[in-house]
Formats: structure tokens, sequence, C-alpha cells
């Protein structure tokens, strides 16, 4: 906050802060904790939100550990039996069968039946992961700043965490194969030491060049796909446009499909052609290590052959050992798997928690968001809002759009902001709102400085219409009502903002009057026409009882009555606040391009060049014969 | 209110089922080489697991001469030999089945992604209003995602392999055993084919949830989209759409898991039953073997060759009925939707550039809804006349724009151009001539010059084109505000790029319009977010642009018109609610609740004293 307030206003102490900020600007990606660490996070986040599955899962799984094992030595006894018995008749048949009940008891534990019930336990994992992981991440990109989650930095954030429930889920399990399968292949090997102890120590031995290289490989695939999100995520773009609704008019009329299409499959070729090259380089790598565990076992083959032959092994462990080779192969292709799978895995929860648990992204401006303000909105307002010296300029852009705003508002007074596209105002809406923190300058309500108020003191005493608003897609009377979501259930209340908005009348006419869907989302949900979108995000302004209204170019879609509606609303807007206190009177700033609805205003400040230029009242300023009066002029030729 | 169904064109659902035929075939298609290699390389896969099964049967039996002391190690080594090179072989084949089939895959969805596309630029714009459409569409695309893919090329590979599988394993056993096989295979089928019931009960489950995922989707948007970032938080919606976002997402979630919950019991159950066959196989061998019928190294194989058996025989029964039937029915959802109609027609009568268009009795009505946007318009525009379009929000505007570009069809009377009704003209010769901004104009993440330029593509990269047409739109002041210029990125979600103010993306967006000089040109509500001068610039552009000539370029002043639109005369339609705009037109048209009220210049309107009249008061006395 000291920062913010102490820093100079001048237009070059924005320059230095832009300076700062590209210093600071993300170099390249530096390298996070290990895959052990992200494992120990998936494991922690799993016990905490699903004990009860994890502990039926980990059972399952050293069932299926100790199967291959106990199989093996099952068919050892089973082998020696039935050699043994061999051509005895009935008595033979019954010393076999007991060992055949044992072979179906391992594989009923450790394979079919019970592992079925390894499904719905990793969808309950995998369900409470989400519920906690999702919904923390969409908490977080709810509470970025406005400025961060505009940028394509937070969108690639975003685009690299979604599905961290997933993405968990399928780490933690790749933990349990993965120790599963090293368990297993333990124990199978240690059958293997009546052949002899060394072949128990090259199989163990030979799982750990196996690891290593599974592991650089992972490493190698991470940096690979991080540096693909971008490109990746712009053809993901052309091929939305491609298929999306509200483009299709314009595709259609320009003739634009062919010439997307062929972007697109541009875009698409030199992904692939990248990512072929690098997996066919992995499998070619790969192939060693898939030969080591080939030659180990045709190794120790020979081996068993001449242990039978010195006596050393009995006909049922030759059988079972040789056949056990196959499965001890099999497991060592199961280990390299899950271990490559781990590791990309790994690398996805990286990205998790780089967004979970990471740093904030830092403007050189922005308070230590740590810190939290402590003070109340002043209600009711006394002296209003006002911009000392404000400076604002968009990350990466050259210039500040905002150079030193200097403006008050004061309760029960009627501004009118004007200027040409793209001076700024809607940008200084913005920082009016605490939307966006000005570089340098201030915005107080009071005296206070709008970074001192407590969390949601400010959003509660402002209401908004903004220029490019959101359409929200839900009921009719529920895109009103998110105006206020603790009045949104008070069917009056939102009959009266829609009132307020001009939009009660098309919409009572609707076939389910406010419980109409409207949009695409929802069930039976039909579309608007823009006038009445728009106003709907007014009627939407409408919902608080705020002590500061601001409306952003309200009118451009309306029809010449509903923008006189709006006018008026302007007009009467600041003689009361709904709860009776008369002295309480708010203050309301439109901007508008229409500058009849200057007239109405106490005062017209006009933007230009990042300050503001002109200011007065409407006759004042056509007086002057400055600014306003030529863009006057220029419109109200128009209308004589 | 219900013929309305019969009045909007049906989507028509695709018919044909789709098959693991149709699927194989296509994948034969898409990529015939590596196609063909991949299911090659599976058959050969298919023939190794007999092979080790009858190699282990040799060595087994070698082995317990070896044992007895009857043959020497050595000659066991030829066996031993062979044995490895099996393996080899699967240790070989296995990086290039694996190169060969990632390859398909992603050919495979970048096909099924194009002709998605493709589909997505033909079909009749009027589906896209349709509510179930877009459930259609989104499920299409699931179906081209490349995890389904992997598992459709895997499932429908799987099928050969495992056939090879049976029936040399199979053969293997039959001829050791003959009374094994067929109770061996039969106790594996149940559950692959219960499979496929449960398939079934998943895939409605799951379309029967799409309306709460859908709308759990929006809530994570809202949270998440950047559009959206204002409000949530002025209003302060974080708490409140994180609310509902875990309502639907439990709501859905449990459902899921009750129904996961009950297929599982089945599906252990008959699990069991699968290996009791296997363990009831080896006791009938294991009799054999007492009673002196089966040597003990052929036992021994058989534990090995009837897990196998059973395998392939699952296996099959998987491809075919269950794992395979799902994924069917979701290839099917990709296939549904590559047979909805209707489409554009491919071709049709070539337009008169110069002809009037006349509007006899034009209705039109939404999809899904009962009551008409437009009802009964009867009217000419002239070649080279230039109309304004007012009335109130809602009154049917940009509905009839639509109809007047060709975008929809009337569902009540036609629209005729030169003469022809515009259902028959040809749809990309019609587009040739127009040129239109629509209120709802699209922001390209593109660059500036790209924006502009995509209003003719083939003349994007030409500069002195694109910087014409940003004139006379107004966005040459915006790029020249911007260091970069028209090569300026549009967005600030990829790198590098910047984000404009709406009266700048209004700007570009005219100026798109303005690429082309086509003889019919629609404005609608081009001057909403633009400044005063702004504003002007393009209402002067605007009346410069149709060629009747001698008209006024401003309201009150005499300027030179016509002339700079190429050959020919244009027709233009301005919609507008800046009514001072309606001065620059030859005539203008009310509509009022759909209906054609009121039409005549200007001048006759406001002395008339009709709808226009009083909107015209209602505008004006701002500016008095
Ligand atoms: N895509 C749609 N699906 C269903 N109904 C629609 C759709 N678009 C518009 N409507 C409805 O059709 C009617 C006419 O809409 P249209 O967009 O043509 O109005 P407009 O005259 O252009 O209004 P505005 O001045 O607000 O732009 C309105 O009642 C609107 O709610
Ligand atoms: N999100 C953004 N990121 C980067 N630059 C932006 C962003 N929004 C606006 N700008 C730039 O900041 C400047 C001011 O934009 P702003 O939206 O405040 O203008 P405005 O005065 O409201 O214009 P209009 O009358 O067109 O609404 C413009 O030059 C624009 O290019
Ligand atoms: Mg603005
Ligand atoms: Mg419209």
């Amino acid at each position: 906050m000291a920062s913010s307030s102490t820093a100079s206003t001048t237009p070059a102490a924005a320059e230095r802060a832009s300076a700062a900020l590209a210093a600071s600007a993300p170099g390249p990606r530096r390298r996070g904790p290990g895959l052990l660490s992200h494992l120990r996070f998936a494991l922690r986040a799993a016990f905490r939100d699903a004990p009860g599955p994890m502990a039926a899962l980990i059972a399952l799984q050293i069932g299926a550990a100790l199967g291959p094992p106990a199989s093996i030595a099952v068919t050892q006894r089973l082998v020696t039996v039935a050699v043994d018995t061999a051509g005895h008749g009935a008595s033979g048949f019954d010393a076999v069968l007991p060992w055949l009940a044992a072979l179906l008891a391992t594989l009923i534990l450790s394979q079919g039946p019970v592992w079925q019930f390894r499904e719905p336990l990793l969808q309950r994992l995998r369900q409470r992961l989400t519920s906690d992981l999702e919904e923390r991440r969409l908490a977080l990109a709810a509470r970025m700043p406005l400025w961060e989650i505009e940028g394509s930095e937070a969108q690639d954030r975003l685009d690299r965490s979604g599905d961290p429930g997933g993405k968990v889920q399928r780490l933690v399990e790749d933990g349990l194969l993965l120790s599963a399968t090293g368990v297993s292949a333990l124990g199978v090997s240690l059958l293997y030491r009546v052949v002899s102890p060394w072949v128990v120590l090259v199989f163990v031995g030979s799982f750990v060049p196996l690891a290593l290289h599974e592991a650089a490989e992972g490493r190698k695939w991470d940096t690979f796909t991080y540096e693909q999100t971008e490109p990746q995520r712009r053809t993901a773009y052309v091929d939305r446009l491609l298929t999306g609704r509200a483009e299709q008019k314009e595709l259609r009329v320009f003739g634009l499909l062919g010439h997307l299409a062929a972007r697109w499959r541009e875009g698409r070729r030199a992904l692939r052609a990248e990512r072929r090259g690098l997996k066919r380089a992995m499998i070619v790598r790969g192939l060693p290590f898939a030969a080591l565990p080939w030659a180990t076992g045709l190794a120790v083959a020979v081996l068993l052959v001449y242990r039978l032959h010195a006596h050393a092994l009995g006909i049922g462990a030759f059988v079972a050992l040789f056949g056990g080779l196959g499965s001890l192969s099999g497991t060592r292709g199961m280990f390299g798997y899950h271990l490559g799978e781990m590791s990309e895995h790994g690398a996805e929860v990286a990205h998790v928690r780089t967004f979970l648990e990471g740093e904030p992204a830092k403007r050189p401006a922005d308070p230590d968001r740590s810190v939290a303000g402590t003070r109340p909105f002043p209600r009711p307002m006394r002296e209003g809002l006002r911009c000392e010296g404000v400076v604002f300029r968009y990350p990466g852009a050259e210039r500040p759009v905002l150079q030193g705003i200097d403006l008050r508002l004061r309760p029960g007074e009627r501004l009118a902001v004007v200027g040409e596209n793209g001076c700024g105002k809607s940008t200084l809406v913005k920082v009016l709102l605490g939307l966006y923190r000005p570089d340098a300058g201030r915005v107080t309500v009071d005296g206070v400085d709008l970074a001192e108020l407590a969390a949601g003191e400010l959003h509660a005493a402002v209401s908004a219409a903004y220029q490019d608003y959101w359409r929200f897609e839900l009921t009719a009377g529920e895109s009103i009502g998110v105006g206020d979501t603790r009045a949104m259930g008070d069917p009056d209340a939102v009959r009266a903002a829609a009132a307020a908005g001009g939009a009660a009348a098309f919409v009572e006419a609707l076939p389910q009057g406010f419980a109409t869907p409207v949009g695409h989302v929802l069930e039976g949900a039909a579309d608007l026409s823009g006038g009445q979108w728009q106003r709907l995000a007014l009627s939407r302004a409408m919902m608080r009882d705020a002590e500061v209204l601001i409306l952003d170019e309200p009118a451009a879609a309306l029809d010449p009555k509903a923008e006189a509606g709006v006018y008026a609303a302007f007009a009467a807007a600041s003689n009361g606040v709904g709860d009776g206190a008369p002295e309480r009177r708010r203050a309301v700033l439109m901007i508008s391009h229409r500058l009849g609805s200057a007239r109405m205003a106490d005062r017209v400040a006009v933007l230009r060049d990042g300050r503001i230029a002109e200011e007065g009242t409407h006759d004042e300023l056509l007086a002057a014969g400055g600014m306003y009066a030529g863009m006057w002029e220029e419109q109200a030729q128009w209308y004589r | 209110m219900v013929q309305v169904g019969a009045a909007t064109p049906p989507l028509r659902r695709g018919r044909a089922a789709p098959s693991l035929l149709r699927f194989a075939g296509w994948m034969l298609q898409v990529d015939p080489a590596r196609g063909a290699l991949v299911l090659a390389l599976r058959i050969v896969q298919g023939a190794s697991p007999a092979a080790t099964v009858w190699l282990s049967a040799r060595v087994f039996a070698e082995g317990q001469a070896v044992w007895a002391g009857r043959a020497a190690a050595a000659a066991m080594l030829g066996w031993l030999g062979a044995w490895g090179a099996v393996g080899l072989l699967e240790v070989a084949l296995w990086p290039l089945f694996e190169l060969a089939s990632n390859a398909v895959i992603h050919d495979m969805e970048d096909a099924a992604t194009a002709r998605l596309q493709a589909k997505a630029g033909v079909l009749r714009l009027e589906a896209y209003e349709r509510p179930d459409f877009h459930d259609i569409l989104r499920r299409a695309r699931e179906a081209c995602d490349p995890g389904m893919m992997l598992n459709l090329v895997w499932n429908t590979t799987d099928l050969p392999q495992n056939a090879v599988t049976l029936l040399a394993v199979g053969g293997l056993v039959g001829h050791w055993s003959p009374t094994l096989l067929p109770a061996v295979v039969v106790a594996a089928l149940p559950q692959p084919i219960s499979e496929i019931v449960q398939a079934r009960a998943r895939h409605f489950r799951g379309r029967k949830q799409t309306a709460d995922e859908r709308l759990r989707g929006y809530y994570g948007t809202l949270l998440s989209n950047p559009g959206a970032a204002k409000e949530v938080r002025t209003f302060d919606l974080q708490a409140w759409c994180l609310a509902r976002w875990r309502g639907l997402f439990w709501k859905v979630a449990d459902e899921i898991h009750r129904q996961e919950r009950a297929q599982t019991l089945a599906r252990a159950g008959l699990n069991t039953v699968t290996l009791l066959g296997y363990a009831a196989g080896l006791a009938v061998a294991a009799r054999g073997l007492a009673a002196g019928d089966l040597p003990a190294a052929r036992f021994a194989a058989l534990l090995l060759a009837l897990r196998s058996v059973q395998g392939a025989a699952e296996g099959i029964a998987m491809s075919l009925l269950g794992w395979g039937g799902e994924l069917l029915l979701k290839v099917g959802d990709l296939f549904a939707y590559l047979d909805l109609g209707p489409e554009e027609p491919a071709g049709g009568a070539r337009p008169d550039p110069s002809g009037d268009i006349v509007l006899e009795g034009v209705g039109f009505t939404y999809p899904g809804k009962a009551t008409p946007a437009l009802q009964g318009v009867s009217c000419v525009l002239r070649s080279g006349e230039r109309v304004a379009l007012v009335g109130e929000n809602g009154s049917g505007k940009t509905t009839l724009v639509k109809l007047l570009c060709g975008l929809y069809r009337p569902t009540e009377g036609r629209v005729l151009y030169g003469g022809r009704d515009m259902a028959e003209l040809h749809p990309q010769a019609l587009r040739d001539l127009q040129a239109a901004v629509f209120q709802d104009h699209v922001r390209y993440a593109f660059t500036l010059g790209e924006n502009i330029g995509l209003g003719r593509a083939e003349q994007v990269a030409d500069r002195e084109t694109v910087r014409r047409a940003a004139e006379l739109g107004g966005a040459d002041a915006v790029a020249a505000s911007l260091p970069q210029g028209y090569a300026t990125p549009l967005t600030r979600e990829f790198e590098g790029g910047t984000d404009l103010s709406g009266g700048q993306w209004q700007r570009i967006a005219v100026s798109r319009g303005f690429m082309r000089q086509a003889p019919l040109v629609v404005l609608d509500e081009p001057t909403a977010s633009l400044d005063p001068r702004a504003e002007a610039e393009v209402f002067r552009s605007f009346a410069q642009l149709a060629g009747g000539g001698g008209q006024a370029a401003g309201p009150n002043r005499d300027a030179t018109a016509g002339g700079d639109a190429g050959s020919g005369p244009v027709t233009a339609v301005l919609v507008s609610h800046r009514l001072g705009s309606a001065r620059l037109c030859d005539r203008v048209l009310v509509l009022e609740g759909g209906r054609l009220v009121e039409q005549g210049r200007h001048d006759e309107l406001v002395a008339a004293g009709g709808p226009y009249a009083r909107l015209w008061a209602v505008q004006s006395q701002w500016y008095r």
C-alpha cells in the first residue's frame, strides 16, 4: 500500500515501473521440485480427500502384488504333484485338486474378480480429488487480479492445470501400480534364488537403468509439452472458430472456412511433426531397455536347463520358473511403463501445484497481497471517489493509457465522461472499481485508498454495467439477479431491477417470464437480440443498492426509447438510495458517445491523451468551444 | 404454435449404424499404409502366444527327459533358441507398432476433426440455433479426442489379433484335449457380453447428464474466463458460482458412482465364472493326466494355454460387444453428427449482381420458439438503393439481415434475388456479392491486419487493400496508435498481443466489412460503440457506397457521393438506432414486433407522425 501512495505520479514514474515489469517478465522456466515431491503431494491429497478408497485400493494392490509370486509357487507344487502322480488314476487326481483350488484362489485374489473393485474406488478417489482441487483451482482463478487473468500467462497456467483431480488421481494410481509391480517383481525374483543368488541380483539390478532412463525421458517429454502449450492453444482456437456458433455468420459471408481450415491444418502439421519426431526418438532410445529383459530372460532360461540337468531343480520348479520368466519380463515391462507414465503424470501434477501453490504473479505497483486491507467502505459516502494522479499502463503496452488522472465523483453527483474511442474511459472505470490498481497515484473513497478496504467491502458498495458486459446464459431472472446474489431469490427485487434497466417488458413477454432460460447453456434456452442482452446487463447493475454506480456505454445497442429510459434513470439515479436514509445519495458515472446524455450530467469530463482535458457542465464546455464542442457539433447535426 | 416444428428445417438425424467395419474402413482410408501395417503387426502378434505355448510344451517335455537323464542339457538349447526368437520378435515388433499406431491415431484425430469442421461449415445455419445441436456437436468432438481414437484403433485391431490367438492356441488345446476347449471358452463369454448392457446403461446415463454437465462447465467458465472476470469480481460471484458448481458436480458424480458400484458387482461375479471355467478346464486336464491320457508337459503348458484362450475369447467378445460396443456408441455420435442435415446446397444458379431483392410475405421463427421473430414482411430493395432498417430492440432487424444474406431461409414466404428464389442460388456465388458487418461481430485473436483482411481472405496479405478498408471503417487510427501497427496481435490470450477498446474493435469490424466491394452491403449497428467523429465517418462511407449519386453525404451538406464502389450499383442496408443516419437513406423501413409497419423517406415518415416519427422525436430531443 505504501508503495502505491508514495510513488510519484508522473508518467516518468510509470515508465520506470514498466521497465521494472519488463525486467521481471517470466524468463525461461525454472525446474521445480522433483517427481518424488509431486508424488508426496498427490498421496497427501488423496489420503486427505479420500482416506477410505485409498485404504481399500492399497489392500487390493497388496493382493495384486502377491499374486504373481504366489501363483508361481503354487504352479511349482501343482506341476510337481502332477508329474509325480501322472497315470496314478483317481488317487493322483485327488492329489492335484487342492493345488488347483489354491491356484484358483490366487487368481481370484490377485486379478479378476477382486481387481474389478479397483475401478469404482479409483473413480471415487478421482471425484473427491476433483471436487477439492478443481474447486480450489477455480477459486484461485476467480481471485486473480483482472490484469493477470486477462493475460496469456494466466491462460496458459489455467490450461495446464485443468482437470487437477484427474491428474492427481493418475499419479496416485501410477504410484500404487508401480509399487505393486515392484513388490511382485521382487517376490518373483526371490523365487529364483534356488537357481542362483546372482540371478536375483541381476533381475533386481536390471530395474535401475530402466528407472533412470524412464525418468530422463519423462523430463524431456515434460519440457516439450510445456513449450507446446501456447501453439497448441492457438490451433485449438482456430478449431473452435470453425465450429463456433457466434462466428458462423461471418465465416460464411466472408467465405473464411477454407482459409481458416488451412490455417488449422498448418498449425496441426507443425505441432504433429515435432511431436512425432520426439516420440520416434524416444522409442528408438528405449530399444535397448526393452531388449535387456529379453536377454537376461534367455540367459536365465539356459541356466535353468543346466540346473535341471544337475538335479539342482525339480521338474515342478523348472516349469514354474521357466513360465515365471514370461511373467517377470511382463512385470518389468509394466514397471517401465508405469514409471514412464508416472514421470509424465508427475509433470502434469507439477502444473497443478504451480497453479495451486505457486507465487501469485506480481506487478511492481501491486501492494503486498498477503496484507489484506481492513477498512470498511464508508457508508454513507461523504466526499466520494477521487482519483489522484492516477497512472495506468496495461502489461506489455509501451505507453500508459492513463497518464495522471485527477477526478472527483461526489455523492449525489452525475458525472459524464466522454472521449474518443480508445482514449481510456473503460480503463478508468476498471481502475475506479478497483479491478486494476493504478501504477502510480491512487483512488480513494472518503480519503481511504481503495487498497486499504477490507476484502469485499468495495464490491458490496459499487455496481456497474460494463461496455463489454458478459452474457449470463442462465434464466432471464438469474441473469439479472447475479447483480446481487443475496437478493436474487427475491422476485420483487429482480423485477424492480429489470424495470429500472428496461428489461421488464421484454422479459415478461418471454414464454416463462423471468424463468425463461436465455442463451444456449440451459435446456430449452433461446438467444436474445443484442439490445435485449444489453438491457439485461443494465438491469443487473441495478440489482445493488450501490453508493457508486458506473454505466459504461449503457445505450450502445439500445433503441431510442430505451436509450431515453436510461438517460432518465441516469438523471434520477442519484436522487436516493433505496434504504430510506435521505442523506445517502448515489454517485453515478456514465460514459457515452451519445452526447445528448451529457446534458443531463452535473459535470462532463473529457478524456484525452490519458488526462482530463476539459471539465465543466455541458453548456460551459459548449461555450468553451474545445474538443467537446466539436464532438457535439459533429453529432448534433444529424438531428437538426 | 405447434406447426413451428414443421416450419423450421428439421435436424435430420443420422441413420447409418456405425460398425467396426465402417471404422476399420475409415482407418484404412485415412492412412492406408500405416493402417494396414498396424493391422498386419497385430495379426503377427496374435500368433505369438500359440508359438510360445507350443514351444513351452516342448521345453517342458524335453526338460522332463533331461531331468530323468534321458537327454543332454545341450539338446534343449535349440528349443530355447526358438523360444527366445519368438520373444525377440515381440520385443522388436512392439516399437514398430507403437510408432505406426501413434501416427495413425493422430492422423485419424485430424481427419475426424477436419471432417467435423467441414460439416460445421456446410450445415444450414438454423441448426446452430437448435438447442440439441450443440450437444450433438460436443459429443462428436469427444469422439475426435486422441484418447478415443487410441481406444478405437486398439479395439479394432484387437479383433484380428485375438482371432488369430484363439484359432492358434485353441487349435493346439483342441488337439491335446478336445473336450476341454468349448467349456473354457464359453465360461469366458458372459462377462464381456454383459458389458454391452452395462456400456449402454453408462452411455445413456451420460446423455441424461449432459445438461447438468454443460451447466457445471459454464459455472467453471464464469470463474476462469477473462470475459466474465469483471462481473464476477464486481458482483462477488465467486462463492455463488462455486456453490452451484459443487452442487452439480456431486449430483452427477454420485449418480455415476452408484451405477459404477452396481456394475462392478455384476462384473466381479461374472469374472469369477470365467476363472471357475479355467479351473474346471484344468481339473478335466488333471483327470486326463491322472488317467495317463495327457503327458505332464502338456498339462503344464495348458496352464498357460487355457488362460490365453480365455483371454482371446474374452477380447473378441469385448471388441464386438463390450467396450467395443461402447466405443462404437461414441463414434456413432460422430457419424450421427456427420450425417446431420439439412446442408446448404452445393450448387445452384448464379445470381444476377444487379438484381432487386424482393421479400414476399417473409416470416421467420427461430427453431424451438413459439412466436415468430418476423412475420409477413413484403418489400422491394431496389438495386443501388440505400435502405435504413429501424425499430425497437427485438423487433427483428438482425433476423431480417440474416435472411437478406441468405444465412437463414424464411420459414414463410420467400426472398428473391434478381427474380430468383435465394434458396435456389449457389451459396458461394451469392456470398461473393455480399459484404456485411454484423451486430455481434467476431473479435479474431489474430493480428490487426488479419482482422480486417479476413473480410476478403484472398487479400488478407494485400496491405494496400487492407489499409484502404481500414480508412473507410476508421481502423487506420487504431493501427496508428499501436507500435506494431497492422502487425499487432489483437488478444492478450496469446503471447505478445494487446487488447483494444470496444469502439476500436467495432472500427475493425466495420473495416472488415469494407474489404469487399460487393453489390449488397449490409451494416447491422455498425456505430453502436463509435465516438461521434468515427460514427459520422462511417455514415459518410456508407453514403458513398451506394452508387445512387447526388445524395447528401452528410445530413445537411451536399457532398460527393457514389463512384467509389467499383462497377455497378450497390444496394446498401443500414441497421441503426442512431436515427440521424436514416436521413442518408433513400428509404426507411420500420419494424415493429417482427412486422414491417412503415416505410418511406425520413422526411415523409417524420411528417406522417407514425412510429418512426415517435422514435425520431425521442432521440432528436437530446440534440435540440
Ligand atoms: N438466435 C436466436 N434464437 C431465438 N430467438 C432469437 C434469436 N435471436 C433473436 N431472437 C429473438 O428474435 C427476436 C428478434 O431479434 P433480432 O435480433 O432480430 O432483433 P433486433 O431488431 O436486431 O434487435 P436489437 O435492436 O436489439 O439488435 C427477439 O425477440 C429475440 O429475442
Ligand atoms: N485489456 C487490455 N489490454 C491491453 N490494452 C488494452 C486493454 N483494453 C484496452 N486497451 C487499450 O487501452 C486503450 C484504452 O482502452 P479503453 O477501453 O479504456 O478505451 P475507451 O475510452 O473505453 O474506448 P471506447 O470508446 O472505444 O470504449 C486503448 O488504446 C486500448 O487499445
Ligand atoms: Mg470503452
Ligand atoms: Mg439486432
